[in-house]
C-alpha cells in the first residue's frame, strides 16, 4: 500500500543535494502540492508526480551544487596544499608511505594477474584437461602413450587428445645447428590449442609425420626473417623434417613451453607409441557441454581395464588446463603464493593507512584553529567531514601518481627477482587500472574517515582555548600501532622462516656429492661412442670420474613394477629405477650400506641389482645381499644396498629406487667429476674430446649444483620477493613511528622541559617517551607469534624435509622490532631530552 | 546588460502580479493559469535562484504551516531593479512585435 505521505527516499535524495535553508523552502513547496494532488487525484498519481519532480530536478541540483561548492572546493584545496607544504615531514611520510604501499600493490597485482591468467588465452581452455595418473597416493602428470588413443576410442565425450612429451633435439639447417625444446604431439594438437600462425594455418599444420611447427623465436634463429615454409630441417642429424608452420611466440603466461611441435613417430619409433611407456604429459579436449565429473568417473579405471599387465593401482584423472599453474600435483600449490603475496600487498597498504590515520588524528590539534574558525563562520559538521575526507582522497590520489612512477622504476628489479617479463601498461590493462583506482579511493575514504569524524567533532570553544584532548583518539591510535607492530613482526618471522628453510634445503646433505660434477645430455651418436669417450676423458688428470645414467640423482622419476623372493609377480610394488654405467656411485660419492657397488670384476654384475635403503625397507630383507629380485622380467640377485639419498625435491620423501647396469637407453646423461682447479680449461678439454670422437654432437653442459639450485628456484624467488616486500613494509612502519614519536615529543615539549627543570635526567626522559612504544611492541609479539606460527607451520610442513620452527626465530623477530622501535625513537627522544627547557617554557 | 531569459521573464511577471503572495506553489499555479502548462518545480527554482542572484527579487520567510509538513514558506518580492528589467524587456518585446499582426502569422 502506498502511504499517505511523500516518498521518504525521494526526500532523502533531494536532501543530499541541497543546503539546509533551500531544502526547507523547496521541500515545503513540494509537500504542499503533494497534499493537494493527494486529495485531487489519489495517492498513486501524487507519488508519481512527486518522484517525477525529484527526477527532473536532479540535473539542476547537481549543477547548482557544483557551482555552490566550487568556491569552497577551491578553498579546501588551498588549505590542503598549504598544510602539505607547511608540514613537509609529515606529508612526506604520508605520501611516501602510501605511494610505496600502492607501488607494492601495483607490482603484486601485476604478478597475481599473470599467475591466475595462465593459459586462459586458449580459446578452448574451459574444455582442455591434462591427464593425471594417480598411483600409491601420488599424482603424476606423465601418462602412457597408449592411453590417449584408448580414451578417444572408448569415450565419445572426448573430442580430441594429444600427448605432449618433451625431447631436446638438435635442429640443423645448413651450417646452423642448435638445441630445440621439442614437444611430441598428435595431429590434433592445433585443434585443441589455439595459437596464432604467422606462416601456414592451424588446419594444415601437421599434415605428415615429418611436419614440424616452429615458434617465431626458433624460426628466426634458424632462418632469419625469411619465410621458412617447406624448408627441410635435420633433427638429431638424421631425421628430416619439413617446416609446415610458424606460430607467434606463446605468451609467457602459458605453462606449455616449446620451440617446436612435431609428431613422435619418427623420433621414438612407431612401436613405442602403442606401449604403456610413459614419456610425458598428455591433454584431452572434451566435447562442449559435457559434465567433467561424469567423464572423470568413466575414465578412472581405463588403465586398469586395458593394460594387460594388470596394474591395478593406476587411476586416470583430469586436471583443468587453467588450474595447472595454480595447483601442483605434489608439494606446495602455487596458489598459496598468490594468497601470500596478496596478503602482503594488503598488509603493506594497511601499514601505510595506519600511518595516515595515526598522523592525521595526532596532528588534528594542529588543524584545530582552522577547524574552529570554519565552524565559527558557519561550517557545519557535514561540510567539515567532506573537507577532511576530500583531503584524504586527494592525498591518496597524489600518492597514487607517485606510486605509478615508483612501480615503473621498480618493475625491472621486480621482474628480475620474480623471473617474469611483466609490463606495466595502464591503458591496455584496464582491469589493473580500475582495480587500482578503486583501491586508492577505498584507502582514501577509510583512512580519512576516522580523522575527519574526530576533527569535525571538536567544539570551537575548546579549540581556541587549546583544550583539545586528543586523548579521545589515543586508544584507537594505540590499537593501530599494535596492529602495525603485529604485521611487521609476522612479516619478519615469515621472512626468516622462509629463508631458513631455503638455506636448509641448499645446504642439506642430499646423500651424494653435487659439487664439481658436469652433466652432459647425450644423444644416440654420442651413446654409441660413450665408452671411447669415457676412456679418453679418464686419461685427463683433471677428470677424476666419469659415469652415465638414465637420470641424474636429482630427479629420479621413472618407475617400474618390481617383485622379489617371496612375492609373486602379481603382487608387485612400484619402484623408481635408474639405469647406469659403472662408477655411478663412486662419481657421486654415495656410500654403500651393505654389499658393494657394481664392479667390472664380476661378470655377473651386468644382470644384478642395487637398491636403496627405502627399497630395502619395502622388501623387508634382513640380509639382502644375494637375494633374488625382479624388474621387468629379469630376475637377478641384489649385490648392494646404497644409503638413502634425496632423489627428488625435498618436498617429497625418499622413494625406493632400484639401480641396474644398462646403457642401451635412448637418452643418457653423462656425469663427469672434475677437479675444481682450472675449470674452464677442463671444460674445453671435455669439449675437444667429444668433438673429435663425435664431430656432429652439439656440446652442452651444466653443473650439478646449479641444476640442484634450479629445482628450488621458485622457492628461492618467493623467498627473495618476500624479503623485498617485508623490507618495504618495515620501512613504511618505521616512517610511521618516526612521525608519531616526533609528534608526541613535540606535544610534550613543555612537560619534558618542566620535568628537566625539576631534575629529571636524560635517561628518565628517554624512558618516558619510549616506554609506551616499547610496551606496545612487546605486546604485539603476543598476537603476532601465533599468527606467524600458524602460517609458517603450514608452509614448512609442505616439505617432506624441513627445519622445524624454532623459538629463536620468534624471539629474534621480536627483538628486531624492539630494536627498530628504539632506534627510530631514540633520535627524537634524545633531541627532546637534550633540548633546553628555557626554549620550551618561554613561549608562554 | 544581459536580457532576461523567457523562464525568468515569466517567473518575474508572476511574482509581480502575485503582489507579495508569491512563493513556490502560487508561482507555479499562476504560470499554469497563464501558459496552460504544468511546470516542474525544478523549472521554477532555477530562474528563481538566478533572479535572486541578479538582485531582481528578494526572499522572506513565513512561519511554518502544517500542510507543508511543518516547513517554512519562502515569499519572493520583486525589487526595483527587477521592475526596471521587466520594463526593459517589455519595451523590447513591443518593438519586436510591433509590425507583426495575426494576419501575417496565419498559415495557409
Amino acid at each position: 500500500m502506498i502511504e499517505k505521505s511523500s516518498p521518504g527516499f525521494a526526500r532523502w535524495l533531494l536532501a543530499r543535494f541541497m543546503l539546509r535553508e533551500e531544502f526547507h523552502e523547496k521541500l515545503g513547496d513540494l509537500e504542499e502540492v503533494f497534499t493537494m494532488e493527494l486529495k485531487e487525484s489519489g495517492p498513486v498519481r501524487a507519488h508519481l508526480w512527486y518522484w517525477g519532480q525529484v527526477i527532473v530536478s536532479i540535473p539542476f541540483l547537481i549543477k547548482s551544487t557544483i557551482y555552490g561548492e566550487g568556491i569552497m572546493i577551491k578553498n579546501y584545496l588551498k588549505s590542503t596544499l598549504r598544510n602539505i607544504l607547511k608540514y613537509k615531514g609529515y606529508s612526506f611520510i604520508n605520501i611516501f608511505g602510501l605511494a610505496t604501499g600502492f607501488a607494492c600493490c601495483i607490482l603484486i597485482m601485476l604478478w597475481v594477474q599473470q599467475e591466475i591468467s595462465y593459459d586462459d588465452f586458449q580459446k578452448n581452455c574451459e574444455r582442455l584437461y591434462r591427464i593425471t595418473i594417480e598411483r600409491n597416493g601420488h599424482t603424476f602428470s606423465s601418462n602412457p602413450w597408449a592411453l590417449i588413443p584408448i580414451l578417444k576410442e572408448n569415450y565419445p565425450e572426448i573430442e580430441a587428445g594429444s600427448s605432449f612429451p618433451y625431447r631436446r633435439l638438435i635442429a640443423k639447417y645448413g651450417e646452423k645447428d642448435l638445441y630445440a625444446d621439442c614437444r611430441m604431439v598428435s595431429n590434433e594438437f592445433f585443434e585443441m590449442f589455439t595459437y596464432k600462425f604467422l606462416y601456414g594455418t592451424a588446419e594444415s599444420s601437421l599434415p605428415n609425420l615429418n611436419s614440424v611447427v616452429l615458434t617465431e623465436r626458433m624460426a628466426t634463429k634458424l632462418f632469419g626473417s625469411k619465410n621458412p615454409l617447406g624448408t627441410t630441417l635435420l633433427f638429431d642429424n638424421n631425421i628430416e623434417f619439413q617446416v609446415t608452420g610458424v606460430i607467434e611466440n606463446p605468451p609467457s603466461n602459458s605453462h606449455l613451453r616449446f620451440d617446436a611441435i612435431l609428431q613422435p613417430n619418427l623420433i621414438t619409433g612407431e612401436k613405442r607409441l602403442t606401449t604403456w611407456s610413459m614419456d610425458g604429459p598428455g591433454y584431452v579436449m572434451l566435447k562442449k557441454n559435457v559434465n567433467v565429473d561424469e567423464v572423470r568417473g568413466k575414465i578412472r579405471n581405463t588403465i586398469n581395464d586395458f593394460d594387460r599387465r594388470n596394474i591395478n593401482k593406476w587411476y586416470v584423472g583430469l586436471q583443468p588446463l587453467r588450474e595447472i599453474n595454480l595447483y601442483a600435483l605434489s608439494g606446495t600449490d602455487p596458489i598459496l603464493y598468490v594468497y601470500i603475496f596478496s596478503s602482503i600487498a594488503i598488509i603493506v597498504l594497511l601499514i601505510a593507512c595506519i600511518n595516515f590515520v595515526n598522523l592525521s588524528t595526532a596532528r588534528s590539534t594542529r588543524r584545530a584553529k582552522e577547524v574552529g574558525l570554519r565552524k565559527v563562520i558557519g561550517a557545519d559538521r557535514k561540510q567539515l567531514i567532506k573537507q577532511f575526507m576530500g583531503e584524504a582522497v586527494l592525498l591518496t590520489v597524489i600518492s597514487l601518481i607517485f606510486a605509478v612512477f615508483i612501480a615503473y622504476l621498480l618493475l625491472p628489479y621486480f621482474n628480475e627477482i620474480a623471473a617474469r617479463d611483466l609490463s606495466l601498461n595502464f591503458m591496455e590493462n584496464w582491469k589493473l587500472t580500475a582495480g587500482l583506482i578503486i583501491i586508492a579511493l577505498i584507502t582514501g575514504l577509510l583512512s580519512g574517515l576516522y580523522p575527519s569524524l574526530l576533527i569535525s567533532s571538536f567544539l570551537p570553544v575548546h579549540l581556541f582555548k587549546n583544550l583539545t584532548n586528543s586523548g579521545s583518539g589515543n586508544r584507537l591510535r594505540k590499537l593501530l600501532i599494535v596492529v602495525q607492530f603485529v604485521a611487521t613482526i609476522t612479516l619478519i618471522i615469515s621472512t626468516m622462516v622462509i629463508s631458513n628453510q631455503i638455506d636448509y634445503i641448499r645446504n642439506s646433505n642430499l646423500g651424494f656429492e653435487r659439487e664439481h660434477i658436469i652433466v652432459i645430455p647425450t644423444n644416440k651418436q654420442l651413446r654409441v661412442k660413450y665408452n671411447t669417450i669415457k676412456e679418453r676423458l679418464l686419461n685427463e688428470s683433471s677428470i677424476t670420474n666419469v659415469s652415465a645414467a638414465s637420470q641424474a640423482p636429482l630427479n629420479v622419476s621413472a618407475c617400474n613394477p618390481v617383485y622379489w623372493e617371496g612375492r609373486s609377480s602379481e603382487n608387485y610394488e612400484i619402484m623408481n629405477f635408474v639405469c647406469l654405467d659403472y662408477d655411478y656411485f663412486e662419481t657421486f660419492e654415495m656410500e654403500m650400506k651393505y654389499g658393494r657397488s657394481f664392479s667390472r670384476d664380476y661378470a655377473s654384475d651386468s644382470i644384478s641389482y642395487i637398491i636403496n635403503e627405502a627399497a630395502l625397507k619395502l622388501t623387508g630383507y634382513e640380509n639382502p645381499i644375494g637375494k633374488m629380485f625382479s624388474m621387468w622380467t629379469d630376475e637377478a640377485s641384489i649385490v648392494g644396498v646404497v644409503k638413502d639419498f634425496h632423489g627428488t625435491s625435498l618436498h617429497n620423501e625418499i622413494s625406493p629406487i632400484v639401480f641396474m647396469l644398462y646403457q642401451n637407453l635412448p637418452y643418457l646423461k653423462m656425469f663427469i667429476k672434475v677437479n675444481p682447479q682450472n675449470l674452464s680449461a677442463t671444460i674445453e678439454k671435455i669439449q675437444s674430446v667429444i668433438k673429435t670422437t663425435v664431430p656432429e654432437f652439439k656440446f652442452e653442459y651444466s653443473f650439478m649444483d646449479e641444476d640442484f639450485n634450479e629445482q628450488y628456484k621458485s622457492e628461492m624467488r618467493i623467498a627473495n620477493l618476500f624479503e623485498s616486500f617485508s623490507t618495504l613494509a618495515i620501512l613504511i612502519s618505521c616512517l610511521g613511528l618516526v612521525g608519531m614519536v616526533s609528534y608526541m615529543t613535540e606535544k610534550r615539549t613543555k612537560e619534558i622541559a618542566i620535568r628537566k627543570v625539576v631534575g629529571a635526567s636524560h635517561s628518565v626522559i628517554l624512558s618516558l617517551i619510549s616506554k609506551e612504544f616499547v610496551l606496545l611492541s612487546l605486546f604485539a609479539n603476543i598476537i603476532a607469534w601465533p599468527i606467524a606460527y600458524y602460517f609458517m607451520n603450514a608452509w614448512t610442513t609442505s616439505f617432506a624435509y624441513f627445519e622445524s620452527l624454532s623459538l629463536w626465530t620468534f624471539l629474534l623477530a621480536g627483538l628486531i622490532v624492539l630494536l627498530q622501535t628504539l632506534l627510530t625513537i631514540s633520535y627524537q627522544a634524545l633531541r627532546a631530552a637534550a633540548a633546553k627547557p628555557v626554549d620550551a617554557l618561554k613561549a608562554e | 546588460m544581459k536580457l532576461l531569459s523567457r523562464a525568468e521573464e515569466i517567473v518575474l511577471t508572476a511574482i509581480l502580479l502575485l503582489k507579495g503572495g508569491a512563493y513556490g506553489v502560487s508561482i507555479r499555479e499562476h504560470i499554469f493559469k497563464v501558459t496552460r502548462k504544468k511546470w516542474s518545480f525544478a523549472l521554477i527554482y532555477d530562474p528563481l535562484n538566478k533572479l535572486t542572484k541578479k538582485g531582481f527579487i528578494t526572499k522572506s520567510e513565513s512561519e511554518p504551516t502544517p500542510e507543508r509538513g511543518g516547513r517554512r514558506k519562502v515569499y519572493y518580492e520583486i525589487t526595483d531593479a527587477g521592475k526596471t528589467a521587466l520594463m526593459e524587456i517589455k519595451t523590447m518585446h513591443e518593438g519586436v512585435w510591433e509590425k507583426i499582426t495575426n494576419s501575417i502569422l496565419e498559415t495557409k
